[in-house]
């Protein structure tokens, strides 16, 4: 997946929300490049990533796995939700597969860049 | 000695394989396919579907001879349902909504089979709920760390998978319904095709979340028409079944109202084993069938599984 290109406002804090569709199990690895240490990782729900004055000089890399633990398809969508912490969405970006077997776990990766508005 | 050992073993052997096939669980879980048991049929390959496309060319290749399973709630994806929504959805008619049909050709006839089944309700308790939350935050925590090598615990995510899979069968409530119809047609055409069979099926179950028990409520109605025996007949029973790692024991009470013979019957059946290893089984059952006036009974066998590791508990679909 192409690095995509956020563009916020720089008084607001920006948060990330994570959606494992289809009723899958999935957890994600957020970290910004250069970094040692991921910022945070498990669920993901309303983790705020920084004020959007702050945002434009980095780089964030996103790892996403998801298990396949649905028996009634093996269809996986993933949602990753920009929004302030307010609540307005700012961007979604939603990645679509699917894994060949039942309990197959798909790794998806995704770069995201910032941009002020 | 050792000779004559071996006979009578192989005679309790032959005695318990003859008696444990005159009685045994009518199964009152609902058929995973309604469409092709009306058929009496196993189709050799099936057509699953994922997408509306692909169910449009699998409903032509229908009409050739062949068979499809499909569950149309997820030909889409649902990117805002998440798995703790999904646990705690106790109405699920569309979501597991699955239909199957199969089509094939005797020498005299062209058949047709349809079938439909659905978990209409579906409902958890809240500390079964709270299990599967806390077993869905370990499968998490397993897909985001990486050993020194940069892998995943495929093993222990596996296992947890596992985990997952056996709360999701207890602490539950459930109600399922089926129904099915078979249609032969003489010419060979679908449009001179005449229902020869159908059934509607109705099972509620309930798996307490502390015990290994299972109960099974079952109500079913079956007829036949236009086939050489009519049959049109109402079941209802009741089943319990116990299960550990080494013993299992199932009673099952089903009673049928049977409108073709203008009569009341039932069967009755307890099954009962025990694993002694791998490979044996000590295995008891009693009971009796619809059309049986005296009780069967079956004091004591042995059952030797060279392939399957336990002797499981169950039958033919009455």
């Amino acid at each position: 997946m192409p690095p995509v290109t956020i563009t916020l406002r720089k008084s607001k804090m920006v948060a990330i929300t994570i959606k494992i569709g289809n009723a899958q199990i999935g957890g994600s690895i957020l970290q910004f490049d250069g970094d040692e240490e991921p910022f945070a990782k498990g669920r993901i729900k309303d983790v705020e990533l920084g004020k959007g004055s702050t945002l434009p000089a980095k780089q964030l890399e996103i790892e996403t796995n998801v298990l396949d633990s649905n028996t009634a398809t093996n269809k996986i969508v993933i949602r990753h939700i920009f929004h302030y912490n307010e609540g307005d969405t700012i961007d979604t970006i939603t990645i679509e597969d699917e894994v060949e077997d039942h309990r197959d776990i798909l790794s998806c990766k995704a770069t995201y860049l910032f941009a002020e508005l | 000695m050792k000779r004559s050992f071996v006979i009578i073993f192989i005679l309790m052997l032959a005695r318990s394989t003859s008696l444990a096939q005159e009685i045994s669980l009518s199964q009152l879980t609902m058929p995973s396919s309604p469409g092709w048991v009306l058929a009496d049929k196993a189709p050799a390959s099936i057509e699953k579907p994922t997408t509306p496309r692909a169910f449009g060319v699998s409903l032509l290749n229908l009409l050739q001879g062949s068979a499809i399973e499909a569950t149309p709630f997820w030909f889409s994806n649902k990117p805002d349902l998440e798995y703790q929504d999904w646990i705690r959805k106790k109405s699920l008619f569309i979501e597991t909504l699955n239909i199957s049909a199969a089509s094939y050709k005797t020498d005299s006839n062209s058949h047709l089979s349809l079938g439909l089944r659905s978990q209409v309700i579906r409902i958890y308790s809240k500390a079964q709920l709270e299990k599967l939350r806390q077993q869905e935050d370990k499968i998490i925590d397993l897909l985001v760390n990486r050993d020194a090598n940069g892998n995943l615990d495929l093993v222990a995510i596996g296992k947890a998978h596992d985990e997952l899979e056996k709360i999701q069968n207890r602490g539950i409530f459930s109600v399922e319904l089926a129904g099915a119809y078979l249609g032969q047609s003489s010419t060979f055409t679908f449009k001179d095709l005449q229902s020869s069979k159908a059934g509607l099926w109705s099972n509620i179950r309930w798996s307490p979340a502390n015990s290994q028990l299972d109960f099974v409520a079952l109500a079913r109605y079956a007829w036949s028409v236009n086939s050489l025996i009519d049959s049109t007949y109402f079941d209802y029973g009741l089943s319990l079944n116990y299960e550990t790692k080494k013993f299992n024991v199932a009673i099952e009470y089903v009673n049928r109202r049977n409108y073709t013979a203008d009569n009341n019957t039932h069967r009755f059946a307890l099954l009962a084993n025990y694993q002694l290893n791998e490979h044996i089984a000590i295995v008891g059952s009693m009971g009796k069938n619809f059309d049986t006036e005296n009780t069967v009974f079956t004091l004591f066998g042995l059952n030797i599984s060279l392939a399957s590791p336990k002797t499981p508990i169950g039958g033919d679909e009455d």
